[in-house]
């Protein structure tokens, strides 16, 4: 029998071109985040609710089964950029006051390198810190971490998202606009 | 072998140079890119704002060229302000929980901030000070008064929170309650002022 013997470099290249268009390679970004939040807050239980990795040909997936979906068709122009999701929810229980976590230190060291800080709420109750990083004249990555007493989001996007983004920016606040709590006073 | 070495101790050395080389880059790079919004004639120091000794409760960077970017998409119907939101150079914000302990250095900051911009050249177009209300508006002129540079608005609201929110960019000065109204700043968003600010 004439078996060919399959290169160990060519199946390590493989499985990688895999692991990548499947999403699943996952950023260890996430996890250092929440477990510098968890080290913060030591008295909250964290348990894992969700983690998913959506690579680009899940992604391209995602846009055609959306273009056939009329209630998700809204969705298209914002997955259109997308390359690459990676989501990972944490249900907590414990007495969460978020106004005392630090930036975690993963987040210091992305700003560090290069990575802006768009926006970062630091409620009684809430806190979120949306990073983004610019490359060439395209908005790349987007990271948002969101904590409130029922749960802990850690969202991480690849891709051209400056719709995205834009998306972001104007729901960052329940009320609307990501401005909204700079109001004042109605005049 | 002892090249093989030789080779592996010289990539190690390069990649470490290569790497510290970039790192530098970057610093410098962000260092530039915060000098020169620093050295925009509209750009407020909210250094005054570490006096309050409390952190934000919410802060907001957006600057060039994110805005640039974002802008194309921030509001779809509206081709003005898509081009007014994509020709801004910085937008901050920062709110703070006021506190009986805290209110009083509040007010003294605000009253160094409006000093340091009376002695550089802005203007103060709005003031209210109704109970415990306190809006003001700042507007910064460029030198031939055809254009507003920089905008800043520090709100003090009943609802135990302060505001103070700074635009950097080349604004008409038409446009300035479009700007407030998008962003939802009150105390700009009914600012309608004439072509020319000053004469």
């Amino acid at each position: 029998m004439n078996t060919r013997k399959t290169s160990p470099l060519f199946l390590a290249a493989t499985l990688s071109l895999l692991a990548l268009s499947n999403g699943c390679m996952w950023a260890p970004e996430l996890t250092e985040v929440k477990r510098d939040i968890a080290g913060q807050l030591p008295d909250v239980t964290f348990r894992k609710n969700l983690t998913l990795s959506l690579g680009p040909l899940t992604m391209l997936l995602a846009r055609t089964v959306t273009g056939f979906i009329p209630d998700a068709s809204e969705a298209r122009p914002y997955l259109r950029g997308v390359s690459k999701v990676q989501v990972a929810i944490y249900e907590t229980e414990g007495n969460v006051h978020a106004a005392t976590i630090e930036t975690p230190a993963r987040l210091q060291e992305m700003i560090d390198d290069g990575w802006e800080m768009a926006v970062r709420v630091r409620d009684e109750d809430e806190m979120v810190w949306l990073l983004y990083r610019i490359d060439g004249d395209s908005v790349r990555e987007m990271f948002v971490v969101v904590m409130d007493d029922e749960e802990l989001v850690l969202v991480r996007v690849k891709g051209h998202l400056e719709r995205l983004m834009a998306e972001a920016l104007e729901n960052i606040d329940d009320e609307g606009s990501f401005l909204r709590r700079s109001h004042g006073v109605e005049m | 072998m002892r090249h093989l070495m030789t080779i592996i101790i010289a990539s190690l050395l390069l990649g470490g140079a290569t790497i510290a080389a970039n790192a530098q880059d970057k610093n410098a790079k962000g260092t530039d890119k915060e000098a020169a919004l620093r050295s925009q004639p509209g750009y407020v120091d909210f250094s005054m704002l570490d006096k309050m000794g409390q952190d934000a409760k919410v802060e907001v960077n957006l600057r060039d060229p994110m805005l640039g970017l974002v802008g194309k998409f921030i509001s779809d119907e509206d081709e003005e302000l898509r081009d007014l939101i994509s020709s801004l150079k910085l937008v901050r914000v920062r709110v703070y929980e006021i506190t009986p302990t805290t209110v009083e250095r509040l007010l003294a900051a605000g009253s160094e901030t409006a000093t340091r911009l009376d002695k550089d050249g802005w203007e103060r177009i709005v003031r209210v000070r109704d109970g415990e209300e306190h809006v003001d508006v700042y507007f910064k002129p460029s030198s031939n008064a055809e254009w507003i540079e920089g905008v800043l608005v520090i709100a003090l609201g009943d609802d135990n929170e302060a505001a103070f929110v700074n635009i950097v960019g080349t604004i008409r000065p038409e446009d300035v309650a479009k700007l407030g109204e998008h962003f939802d700043v009150n105390g700009m968003d009914k600012v309608h002022i004439e072509k020319k600010i000053k004469n």
